[in-house]
């Protein structure tokens, strides 16, 4: 977990300085000095002063945090790996605590992102492939539900309402899991991610339904996922089943906004 | 739909149009849980061959039920594999629920009109028929077993008409010995006989099958179910002269037995040039009044089309019981053996 140090500063990131009161490190004790923690969150080095003008350029230790790494603080004394530090106020201490835990915190929520849209991936790929099989339905009747037979369980149901019975079921079930996830989710990935994962599941069903109507240019759609952040073109809205393509490109802006909220949060 | 704080409803985009509010999303997601209704087109008509795997007819949708090395299934075929010296009792027995959910799944009863061609020979016209549920504006062109025919040809042909009259259908019949005989002459490949021959009539049958199915509405109104027909095919002024002359020579070769004085009702479908149509109408009263004067109903239905050689179909309705005498003797040596093959055992 720890590097040597090696003299000079490794780290290019930006970083936090804090006044030290005091440090422990491998059984040694150093009276003042510098604990640097980047922007980060998941590097650290502890400083001693130098000189008479305690210029704070002697690297003692230098620490790359895993995100599971423990943090813990008691007062103005913060614990993380073999290091123990007392800071100048447990104020001071908390804020170190929490520049470190955000590594977690993040991996956290790219984690409930990840989930939540899995969740919202089952809802609208379903949607996706009820409103692909109507439209062929519309087109060609006979080879659409003889090709969706296979999948009925009841074989003496009115064809038609056998597949909307099928689907019907399948929606309903997996908007209850989709809701159910959000509703989950919201506490980790604040209320911000979590409304822009409903405009974004709202704005894609949307997109299916004027790929479904056939008769859109797609141009309010697309605007629409411009504002949501998601870049797309009517051409490849209009592939076999673009949902998945969609899901993939609103992740980054929602991993972004999640962590957004973690920062303010 | 999404609404802003104030109440704006809005389809698209993050913040209300109206107002500036940001949309709240969270209230809307059970409307994607619906969907939408569709109503799809089945085409007009729907025609079901069995016996007949070689047929070329322009419809909305032609299905075939036929006897095969195997089962397979696709929404235009439903094939069976062939049963070592079965009967129409085993085809039945075996393929009687796979059919019904075959006949369900494309959709048999949503198109308008329906028109069965049935080898009422093939044991499988009595499973077609089984099957099918009694639908209006559905009728039944069968090629029906002669006194030519074998006696379990005609045990089966007997039984598939039976159920045929038994469900309503009203019914075209010909024999096979007048189907075997049937040539047209047809402009783009020449003369046509057998499957090609039954095709370009059925074609013509078909251009007219809003005409066709009301004429063989109105008559099981009068209590005629079954009809017979004869029909010049590619006629011309220069084989037959005047129009009386063609309706008279059809009438001639009728495609099932009996006289043509005996018929109930007479039905004209001509199929000419524009101009021609007064004088086939005129030469159909003629007609009619010179061999149906006793029928219940009479009418003549035109079409125009753009060839110089004109179709001439006629349909006459027939005593139900003509229609059976022939292949009745048939029928009874097959059931004096072996009774489960009578009438009552087809569904």
């Amino acid at each position: 977990m720890s590097e040597p140090p090696a003299g000079a500063d490794a780290s290019e990131a930006p970083a936090h300085d804090y006044k030290l009161v005091s440090a422990t490190y491998q059984d040694r004790e150093y009276p003042e000095g510098v604990l640097a923690v980047n922007e980060a969150g998941n590097e650290i080095e502890l400083r001693r002063w130098m000189g008479k003008t305690k210029r704070p350029d002697i690297v003692i230790a230098r620490f790359h945090l895993e995100p599971n790494t423990d943090v813990r603080v008691d007062g103005a004394v913060l614990n993380v790996s073999e290091l123990s530090v007392t800071l100048e106020s447990p104020a001071a201490a908390g804020e170190v605590a929490d520049l470190l835990r955000r590594p977690a915190r993040e991996l956290e929520a790219a984690r409930l992102v990840t989930e939540v849209e899995a969740s919202v991936g089952v809802f609208l790929e379903t949607r996706e492939e009820a409103l692909n099989l109507l439209s062929r339905i519309k087109v060609d009747p006979r080879g659409a539900l003889f090709a969706s037979a296979a999948r009925s369980t009841d074989s003496n149901a009115e064809p038609l309402d056998s597949v909307y019975s099928t689907y019907s079921a399948r929606l309903a079930e997996s908007l209850q899991k989709m809701k159910a996830s959000l509703a989950g989710g919201e506490k980790g990935l604040g209320v911000g991610a979590t409304d822009m994962m409903y405009a974004i599941t709202y704005a894609i069903g949307q997109v299916q339904n004027a790929l479904f109507e056939g008769d859109s240019d797609l141009v309010q759609e697309l605007a629409a996922l411009r504002e949501l952040g998601i870049a797309m073109t009517a051409q490849e809205l209009r592939t076999k089943r673009p949902t998945a393509r969609l899901l993939v490109r609103a992740h980054p802006a929602l991993v972004s906004l999640a962590t957004s909220s973690l920062r303010s949060g | 739909m999404p609404r802003c704080p104030n109440g704006h409803a809005q389809r698209l985009g993050l913040k209300c149009l109206v107002c500036g509010e940001a949309l709240s999303f969270r209230d809307s997601m059970d409307e994607l849980g619906d969907l939408p209704k569709v109503e799809p087109n089945y085409g007009k008509v729907a025609v079901i061959a069995v016996g007949y795997p070689r047929l070329s007819l322009k419809a909305d949708y032609v299905g075939e039920i036929s006897a095969s090395l195997a089962d397979l299934n696709t929404p235009n075929a439903f094939e069976v594999a062939s049963i070592r010296g079965g009967s129409w009792l085993d085809y039945s027995k075996k393929y009687l629920e796979q059919l019904r959910t075959w006949m369900r799944l494309v959709g048999i009863g949503k198109s308008t009109d329906r028109l069965l061609v049935l080898d009422t020979s093939d044991p499988l016209s009595v499973l077609a028929l089984s099957a099918l549920p009694k639908l209006e504006h559905t009728a039944v062109i069968a090629v029906v077993a002669d006194a030519d025919s074998t006696p379990v040809e005609q045990n089966t042909s007997y039984v598939a008409l039976s159920l045929a009259l038994r469900k309503g259908f009203p019914i075209i019949a010909l024999t096979e010995t007048f189907e075997g005989d049937m040539l047209y002459f047809t402009e783009d490949r020449g003369f046509a006989v057998e499957a090609d021959a039954l095709s370009r009539l059925l074609g013509s049958l078909l251009g007219a099958a809003d005409d066709l199915m009301d004429l063989l509405e109105r008559d099981m109104k009068l209590g005629v179910q079954m009809h017979s027909l004869s029909a010049i095919v590619a006629g011309s002024k220069s084989v037959y002269g005047i129009a009386t002359n063609a309706f008279m020579a059809q009438s001639y070769d009728l495609s099932m037995g009996g006289k043509p004085e005996e018929c109930q009702t007479v039905h004209s479908l001509v199929f000419a040039r524009e101009e021609s149509e007064a004088e086939f109408e005129k030469s159909f009263g003629v007609f009619r009044n010179r061999k149906f004067k006793g029928a219940l109903n009479a009418e003549f239905r035109f079409h125009e089309t753009a060839s110089p050689l004109y179709d001439l179909v006629t349909i006459y309705g027939m005593r139900t019981e003509a229609s059976l005498q022939d292949i009745a003797p048939g029928y009874q040596a097959i059931v004096g053996s072996m009774p489960e093959l009578s009438v009552e055992g087809a569904s």
